[in-house]
């Protein structure tokens, strides 16, 4: 198969949006940003608690830090977005919305499947009225109608889909990314972000998803001077310090 | 002989889905005229053994879905019924055509390959392209609406309303 569904106990997900609406619908809310908002903790949860397609890794990143967005909107009353992450907000909601739709438009299509049907007539091959193998007097043009009706036939043949040649190189754990960030923080003075996350978009996304559920935690502790600059991270579990 | 009645014998004899333009030229009549035809064909047809198709600018007769039963049991088929995902691509196709398998990948969020295949394959979905260079666009085949036991499309269960909503997500998102 060239998906891979992933399963857990309560169901199955076929991408990030299907996790997700899942997860609203599980709360029995309507899409929202609220909703929205209160369901990241699930679907980080989720993320961390359980292997993500490799293909997909992308993908459910990127729906993570949008939703990392919509909350701290909500959160934080003096927190200001851009146009444009309040287009990536407004999309994800229209998305959301049209794909609940097909999902109850295929739960209809699925009860109508089961009722009564209709048949055809089938055709039946009309009786040739003679014999009639006609492929010229040359070879080239037998040739010809015989290269035509391979064509038509390997056409009709499902084709191999091409699957990317370049892969994400490794497959980054958001829990391994928390330990490693807290070692960090525990072993050295004035570690940073930036420092820690190198600038890879990935990393950084990561790094950062990893940061806001170590303070949620209650594990470290950062600050950040202004807008845009780096943050800097101070462990606050307490143990002796590591004087290496 | 009434244009109903031919159009009736044509598509008896055809046995399969014949476009409508081709009617206006073997009978030499007008589109409004065959459709005329089409819905007095139509209207005599209910609680007859078989109905009128239409769809997608093609007419064949089918069954009555009151026959289904019988049928089934001449027919001794019984098809594996679709996955999930499947009927979420099927949905797509039915209330959204025509669609590209960009469009549907985009709706759901995830590759759809090997679902629109399992579709093609069974010939619930119909594949066609305007020029070499052009991608497909998927729409449904007759043969799904004779599976749903309907005569055109638009019978559909909640088909406009769905529609419009689909549309307009669709332009606001896509």
């Amino acid at each position: 198969m060239v998906n891979q569904d992933f399963r857990i106990k309560h169901g199955s997900f076929e991408g990030p949006l299907d996790l997700l609406l899942s997860l609203v619908e599980k709360r029995k809310m309507h899409i929202s940003d609220l909703s929205l908002a209160a369901i990241t903790d699930d679907y980080v949860h989720f993320l961390s608690a359980n292997p993500i397609p490799i293909g997909q890794t992308a993908e459910f990143i990127f729906l993570a830090a949008t939703l990392m967005l919509i909350k701290s909107r909500s959160l934080l009353p003096g927190f200001s977005i851009t146009k444009e992450e309040e287009a990536d907000i407004a999309v994800l909601e229209g998305r959301l919305a049209h794909y609940q739709a097909i999902k109850g438009a295929a739960a209809m299509l699925s009860l109508e499947l089961a009722k009564p049907r209709r048949f055809f007539r089938r055709p039946s091959a009309p009786l040739p009225k003679e014999a009639s193998f006609r492929p010229g007097t040359d070879g080239a043009s037998l040739a010809k109608a015989l290269h035509a009706a391979i064509t038509r036939t390997t056409s009709l043949m499902p084709t191999r889909e091409k699957i990317p040649q370049t892969r994400v190189e490794k497959k980054i754990r958001l829990e391994e990314v928390m330990q490693s960030l807290l070692l960090r923080a525990k072993e050295s003075l004035g570690t940073t972000l930036r420092g820690f996350t190198g600038s890879g978009k990935a990393e950084t996304i990561l790094g950062f998803l990893a940061l806001l559920e170590l303070v949620k935690q209650g594990t470290i502790k950062v600050s950040q001077n202004d807008h845009f600059s780096d943050i800097t991270i101070e462990s606050l579990s307490l143990g002796v310090p590591a004087y290496l | 002989m009434e244009p109903d009645a031919l159009i009736e014998a044509i598509l008896f004899y055809t046995a399969e889905p014949v476009p409508k333009v081709r009617l206006g030229e073997l009978l030499d009549i007008g589109d409004s005229e065959i459709d005329d035809a089409l819905a007095v064909l139509r209207t005599k047809l209910e609680g007859r053994g078989i109905a009128l198709m239409d769809h997608d600018g093609e007419v064949t007769l089918a069954t009555s879905t009151g026959a289904s039963p019988i049928l089934e049991r001449l027919e001794a088929t019984e098809e594996r019924a679709l996955s999930k995902s499947a009927l979420e691509v099927l949905s797509i196709i039915a209330y959204q055509a025509p669609v590209t398998s960009a469009d549907i990948d985009q709706i759901r969020g995830v590759n759809s390959q090997s679902a629109l295949r399992q579709l093609l394959m069974r010939g619930l979905a119909k594949r066609e392209r305007a020029s070499e260079a052009a991608s497909y666009t998927y729409t449904p085949s007759i043969d799904l609406l004779a599976h749903l036991g309907i005569g055109q499309a638009s019978e559909l269960p909640e088909y406009e309303p769905l529609r419009a909503f689909l549309d307009k997500q669709k332009t606001e998102t896509l």
